[in-house]
């Protein structure tokens, strides 16, 4: 068996607040292998995010990385240098943020920006010549109309589709292994949305990256990834390949997920939602975090739930699967 | 924004920035302006204004417009030098207190709310007494009483600037913490920087001419305003014109820094920023 290449085995990333530990990843683990894209689906505040920054290390105060190993080419990222961790960000893997209207600096030209993010990872110091050129083919790659005119804007002339392009053009100027889109589509208009995954599937094909896509929409990453990751509160609670959760969804809360996609093959009244809340991330419930809301709910729910695994590697932790 | 847009688009901007492009032409071209010697005891003292001696003499014989138009080489000099030097010490001071947080940020700001406790001219005199009156002791007094001025409000900045996506952004592409300081979160800092320095420009004015006053900053017979200000309080029934002058002049630069700071402040501001 071939090693992944990023293999993140109990990742526990935890914020030290005032009233409490919020253990927002919880003993996530997973694999990407090269060339995968791999959703990671879940709701607001489930650790989504916070799994991707603390693969780059870049977890905010008061968050800490308290335990794991995140396994990137046999090395664990989280025992490497600041020095040698700067490296690997941007050059090795990358990644692009939910909200392109905030995620380019204001003062600064596109041309420039995108230039820097190459200059960063270059030998010596190129001419900025050089840069500005490979710039430009970059992003014309990510569909900028008249990039030769346009390098020299500022990242307020551009609509916010055009800015996540260039976000996503940044991502891939040193050519990185791994890019990990942060919801990358969540603000942009359904349009741009689609045009911003159909990019992201281009890309993929033509540099052979691996994606990592965060989301809280199961449409989403159904059109671009292979596998899927479920996460609540700071769990994964299901993965399997993309047809697998699809067809044979097995925990309970990717059910009710799936069902929360609006849908116009059936006739419905009203889009389905999952009662109740997110539970408090200070005080999560015991056992399976899921079991106040889940409509299949025992009580032995609130011991640890069993974890299952079928020889295709779909995967997923709930207490209904104990035989 | 070009500088002649900003003039159009706030009336006060502009009213400041004539009137500090005046007086700057003035400590300029003062030995092209000032009839006189500034410091030569050449008149009858107390000679009241005459086309001969447009704001008259002072007790000593010397010709008060002289004296003030070398008077603003003064203010100036002071005002931009120590606001510079507050600048080079709170600037840093801010960022590394904003940047890196934590018990860094805990010692520095709690230095910041120390020093802010003195007003700005208890503090001045305090080390100006230490240091002995002179010229360049008052800059130094003016320099250390700001510099946490100007620390806080970039501490303040770049709390919330560190915060924003693209800072995150650019140290996922892989950037080192100095570099993003420095590079990105510095210049997203400026906006409430530069409005500070220009208030800060107008108080140094301030400061400066208080401490003259006080026989703690340029020593006679150099001209200075606060200096002026002082000898015509002794003769204020007599001989009026000592006082007035250098009065108005102390008001109108410190009114020329404040609408000029205002007017930055609201040019600044995106709120009111017409597209």
């Amino acid at each position: 068996m071939t090693h992944p290449l990023l293999d993140v085995r109990n990742l526990k990333t935890y914020f030290y607040l005032r009233r409490g530990v919020v253990k927002a990843v919880d003993g996530v683990s997973f694999r990407l292998n090269r060339g995968e894209a791999l959703g990671i689906v879940g709701e607001s505040g489930s650790g989504k995010t916070m799994t991707a920054l603390s693969i780059l290390r870049l977890v905010p105060y008061p968050g800490k990385i308290v335990g794991g190993e995140i396994i990137f080419k046999g090395r664990d990222l989280l025992k490497l240098t600041e020095k040698e961790m700067r490296h690997i960000r941007g050059k090795e893997i990358s990644l692009i943020f939910q909200d392109p209207q905030n995620s380019l600096n204001p003062v600064f030209t596109v041309g420039w920006q995108v230039g820097e993010a190459i200059e960063l990872h270059s030998e010596g110091k190129p001419l900025w010549d050089r840069i500005i050129e490979k710039v430009i083919n970059i992003l014309r790659g990510v569909g900028i109309p008249r990039v030769e005119d346009r390098v020299n804007d500022y990242p307020h002339e551009f609509s916010g589709g055009q800015k996540q392009r260039i976000m996503i053009g940044m991502s891939i100027s040193n050519n990185p292994d791994i890019i990990i889109a942060d919801e990358p589509t969540t603000a942009l208009d359904v349009t741009i949305q689609a045009q911003i995954i159909d990019l992201l599937k281009d890309l993929r094909s033509r540099y052979n990256s691996s994606i990592i896509l965060i989301a809280h929409n199961m449409g989403l990453v159904s059109e671009l990834c292979d596998n899927v990751a479920v996460m609540y509160a700071g769990r994964i609670v299901e993965y399997g390949s993309i047809e697998e959760i699809f067809n044979d969804p097995l925990h309970p809360y990717t059910r009710m997920l799936l069902r929360c996609i609006p849908r116009t093959d059936i006739d419905v009244d009203k889009l389905e939602s999952i009662p109740g809340e997110p539970p408090d991330p200070v005080n999560p419930p015991s056992g399976c975090r899921f079991h106040p809301r889940c409509p299949y709910a025992k009580e032995e729910c609130k011991r640890d739930p069993i974890y299952i695994e079928n020889i295709d590697g779909h995967m997923a932790v709930c207490e209904l699967y104990r035989r | 924004m070009k500088i002649w847009e900003m003039m159009i688009e706030s009336k006060l901007f502009a009213i400041g920035l004539l009137i500090l492009i005046a007086i700057t032409l003035m400590a300029i071209f003062a030995d092209y302006i000032a009839p006189y010697d500034p410091i030569a005891q050449d008149f009858k003292p107390k000679l009241p204004p005459s086309p001969k001696h447009w704001l008259g003499t002072d007790e000593l014989g010397r010709d008060v417009f002289s004296r003030l138009v070398y008077g603003s080489r003064i203010t100036l000099y002071v005002a931009f030098v120590s606001v510079s030097i507050a600048c080079l010490l709170g600037i840093p001071i801010g960022l590394i207190a904003g940047y890196y947080g934590g018990k860094v940020d805990k010692v520095l700001n709690f230095l910041i709310d120390l020093m802010l406790s003195f007003p700005a001219i208890i503090l001045t005199i305090l080390i100006t007494g230490m240091l002995g009156p002179s010229l360049t002791n008052a800059m130094i007094a003016i320099s250390i009483a700001f510099a946490p001025r100007i620390a806080r409000i970039v501490r303040g900045q770049v709390l919330s600037v560190k915060e924003e996506d693209y800072v995150v952004a650019v140290k996922a592409m892989g950037a080192g913490g100095f570099y993003t300081m420095t590079k990105h979160v510095f210049p997203n800092s400026m906006a409430p920087l530069l409005v500070q320095v220009t208030l800060s420009l107008g108080t140094a004015v301030l400061v400066e001419s208080a401490l003259a006053f006080l026989g703690l900053s340029a020593q006679p017979p150099t001209p200075s305003w606060g200096d002026m200000l002082n000898r015509g309080r002794r003769y204020i029934y007599s001989a009026p014109w000592m006082l007035t002058a250098p009065g108005i002049m102390i008001t109108l630069a410190v009114l020329a820094f404040n609408l000029i700071g205002d007017g930055l402040r609201d040019l600044l501001d995106p709120r009111l920023r017409r597209l």
